[in-house]
């Protein structure tokens, strides 16, 4: 008789989570209907007056808004959705769910103050982007800039090198938004005075951007006696990745660094900004105690520019030592298959 | 003797399952002057392929439910009457992969989502002035 009506119980629980959610469901969908030939028509014509969004609704309507604004590009759009989150009232809304408790609601808020450049959210995003949530933080420092693209970049970027917490292609997206030209200086001064695991990730984010602009600092960084083993790598990858030819001679200055991963980088780079003149240094390499070293030295070599398989073959055939000739071998075959430069 | 419905001139097909997504480019494409048909499925959309005259265009998105655009694609091009319509495939991210394969397929042109109302458009009218 107990377990019969325990049984009842759960089903009538079932069926009614059943009902809310459709409900729920069905409230959503007619809400959606409703405003989304607004939303759509604000895209061309700026609205003089909107429906009152109820409270209950102040979620579905930012969620929806955010939805069409993250779904356009250009800044066409932001007149008429921006105007029609006014008239609706949601801007003060968005405002105050900036202190909600809930972390949808705030991220909601966060994302929505943004999108609508609303200056007076300033203090409270600056606060929200210190957060110790990664969400909340990154979402904050992206609605900074939303807002004012120059002044969130002195304030964000030493939260660039710090937050190991921020997912990497975020980050990428919003120094994308700002733009190198932007974030050139800020950011690669920064990677100068920070401590090495910041300036490695701010490395990072200039190799992503491709903001050639930081390679002053990059040079700076890779000349210092005291730099770290890894920073000094990770300078060498971002400088043989911008292929400027006035880095040629520092590069050239580490091919012979008494750190296997530092020399192995240098080969690295020298495959790409390297003259038919390295020949010379990077066969140096092919005979180095270590197999990395050799290897890309090998590589680097056959990358050189004018390099044909004859030119490779003879340097092959010179060589006395089996590791140096074995590592070769590989390269060798390619560059017989290969088109000739 | 089967007979084939005609659309009108002016009509682009949109094959796309988000009904937002839906709404927002039939309202671009209407404030041009075209006319819309639309397919919310790939079921859909090869049924309106094997039935109905040739549109001015296709616009199609890449992920939908039953047939995905690139065999949407393949059909469209195997198909005598709808060989040399223009397709725009819409990418949901700008995924090389995706592009190259939808390019390969045999679609025009692609676009790639969020994407910028103007662009969209210029894009199509580029293909629309061909047809005409």
């Amino acid at each position: 008789m107990v377990e019969a009506g325990v049984v009842a119980a759960l089903f009538a629980g079932v069926v009614a989570l059943q009902l809310t959610k459709n409900l729920r469901l069905r409230r959503r969908n007619q809400f959606h209907a409703a405003w989304r030939p607004l939303l759509v028509q604000s895209l061309s014509d700026i609205p003089q007056s909107v429906p009152a969004v109820r409270s209950r609704d102040t979620l579905n309507f930012l969620f929806y808004w955010n939805y069409f604004h993250e779904s356009l590009l250009g800044e066409d759009k932001l007149v008429g959705l921006n105007q029609l989150a006014r008239l609706a009232g949601m801007d003060r809304a968005a405002l105050k769910l900036l202190k909600a408790n809930g972390l949808r609601k705030r991220l909601m808020a966060i994302i929505t103050v943004g999108h609508l450049g609303e200056q007076s959210a300033w203090n409270d995003l600056v606060a929200l982007a210190q957060s110790p949530h990664p969400i909340v933080s990154l979402s904050a420092a992206r609605a900074l800039v939303d807002i004012n693209p120059k002044a969130a970049l002195p304030l964000i970027t030493p939260w660039i090198g710090a937050r190991a917490d921020w997912s990497p292609p975020k980050v990428a997206a919003i120094l994308a938004q700002i733009g190198s030209a932007l974030i050139a200086q800020p950011l690669s001064e920064a990677a100068l005075v920070v401590a090495p695991d910041m300036a490695m990730r701010i490395l990072h984010y200039l190799e992503v951007t491709r903001c050639t602009a930081g390679l002053p600092a990059v040079r700076t960084l890779l000349a210092r006696e005291s730099a770290e083993t890894a920073l000094k790598v990770a300078c060498l990858k971002l400088i043989g990745q911008f292929q400027d030819p006035k880095d040629l001679a520092l590069v050239r200055s580490f091919i012979s660094h008494s750190d296997e991963s530092v020399r192995a980088q240098a080969a690295v780079a020298l495959g790409t900004i390297g003259m038919p003149a390295d020949e010379g240094l990077l066969i140096s390499l092919l005979a180095d105690s270590q197999w990395d070293v050799r290897y890309r030295a090998a590589e680097a070599l056959a990358h050189l520019p004018l390099m044909q398989h004859e030119r490779l073959a003879e340097i092959h055939a010179r060589q006395h030592d089996t590791a140096a000739k074995q590592i070769l071998e590989p390269f060798l075959i390619t560059a017989k298959s290969a088109p000739s430069k | 003797m089967s007979t084939t419905p005609a659309v009108g001139p002016q009509t682009i097909l949109i094959v796309e399952d988000d009904e937002d997504m839906v709404t927002l480019l039939q309202f671009l494409l209407e404030r041009e002057g075209y006319q819309a048909i639309l397919a919310s499925d790939g079921r859909q959309a090869h049924h309106l392929i094997d039935t109905l005259s040739p549109p001015r265009l296709v616009l199609l998105d890449v992920m939908l439910p039953y047939h995905n655009g690139f065999e949407l694609v393949a059909h469209i091009r195997s198909k005598e009457p709808w060989r040399d319509v223009p397709i725009v495939m819409l990418t949901a991210d700008s995924a090389e992969r995706d592009i190259v394969r939808a390019l390969d397929a045999g679609a025009s042109d692609y676009v790639v989502k969020p994407f910028n109302p103007k662009e969209l458009m210029a894009r199509l009218r580029r293909f629309l002035k061909t047809a005409s």
